[in-house]
């Protein structure tokens, strides 16, 4: 039997790796700050598996085949970068993991795609950068597309959150996994809102998380609510996957920051699950 | 279904390194006609394609992801020159 051990929110915006020295030093300080926290909770929980939600950015999949939910099941995967300072690379899965989880989640009612190759862009490449450098754990890539309506409800994302944790709690083999959502807050990309924050919106649904409210207020942070707040904002639905995976357990670190220089809201978590109390 | 092809040809202009298609790209330099009748684009998609038209192929509605890389891709260097050239 596997278990989470750890859950971690925190964004995948490019910039953290192309020019943080265009933000005032205090700002900056606080951002990798928060990275740095990350990092040093999976290096004390040391998972033997990240499994990362996150939403390709249609370099995988293009407007003829988008999955809702697709997961890898590859022994490795290649890492996309063409524009961050990042190497484009291989990384280790675990093909094995990754098929008892797609046989689990099917039989719980969830037809999900699953991918023998799927290579990775920077939204699931760049927060990894930072919380395990070397690329040393195996990861399992979960994709939701957040990329090209129509977009699977808030409460289907809980749902699938809540059937992967007792999907990964089934499995044979007795590994520590650690589940992040490489994913951003409210942004807009490439339509006329480009530049705009909705940083209420963000500080309202970080605040319904830390306090145990999201699964009640699923409706107010409806898909339409989400495209209000920018094209971008559906990344909030792997935030909403992340928390039903780890439903009742509590926040250790919730940092919030509004960051228009690069186009966007930061939110950086560090969750645990409930049975790390 | 012309909308699709229109980002099609976009998205095959624009992958990302790895994937990159030199060959489609240099066709699409030197002997542009070959590669637009490779799709199936009406006159106006052809020529805003081909002209690099960026506030045309926006209203289209070219997905706007698409559309950043495209608009990249005919030369905008900043998301502000984007915002203007969007209008």
């Amino acid at each position: 039997m596997s278990r989470i051990c750890l859950a971690l929110g925190g964004p995948h915006v490019l910039n953290l790796t192309i020019n943080p020295e265009i933000l005032d030093e205090e700002l900056r300080k606080n951002i990798f700050g928060s990275l740095d926290t990350m990092r040093r909770r999976f290096e004390e929980e040391s998972p033997d598996i990240i499994i990362i939600l996150s939403s390709d950015h249609l370099n995988n999949f293009f407007l003829d085949n988008i999955p809702s939910f697709a997961i890898g099941v590859a022994d490795s995967y290649q890492l996309l970068q063409s524009r961050a300072r990042l190497d484009p690379m291989r990384i280790k899965g675990n093909r094995t993991f990754s098929m008892q989880l797609v046989n689990s989640m099917i039989s719980k009612g969830f037809d999900i795609t699953f991918c023998a190759e799927m290579d990775l862009d920077h939204a699931f490449q760049v927060p990894l950068n930072f919380i395990d450098p070397d690329f040393k754990t195996p990861v399992i890539p979960i994709h939701i597309n957040s990329m090209v309506p129509p977009y699977v409800p808030s409460e289907r994302c809980y749902a699938f959150g809540v059937a992967l944790a007792k999907a990964i709690a089934e499995q044979d083999q007795n590994v520590k996994v650690a589940i992040l959502a490489a994913a951003g807050l409210s942004h807009s990309f490439g339509d006329g809102r480009m530049g705009k924050v909705a940083d209420e919106y963000d500080k309202s649904f970080l605040k319904s998380i830390e306090e145990g409210r999201l699964k009640d207020e699923l409706a107010i942070y409806s898909t339409a609510s989400m495209e209000k707040a920018g094209n971008g904002t559906l990344e909030n639905l792997e935030w909403i996957a992340l928390i039903g995976s780890v439903e009742g357990g509590r926040a250790e670190m919730m940092n919030y920051y509004r960051v228009p220089e690069w186009l966007t809201g930061l939110g950086f978590m560090v969750w645990n699950p409930p049975n790390l109390g | 279904m012309t909308l699709y092809e229109t980002t099609k040809i976009l998205w095959d202009l624009t992958r990302p390194a790895p994937f990159r298609n030199k060959e489609l790209v240099e066709l699409f330099r030197n002997n542009l006609n070959e590669v637009l009748n490779r799709y199936d684009l009406t006159q106006e998609e052809s020529e805003a394609v081909a002209k690099g038209d960026i506030a045309g192929l926006f209203k289209m509605g070219v997905h706007p992801r698409i559309m950043y890389r495209a608009a990249k891709f005919y030369g905008v260097k900043t998301a502000e020159e984007y915002m203007e050239r969007i209008k």
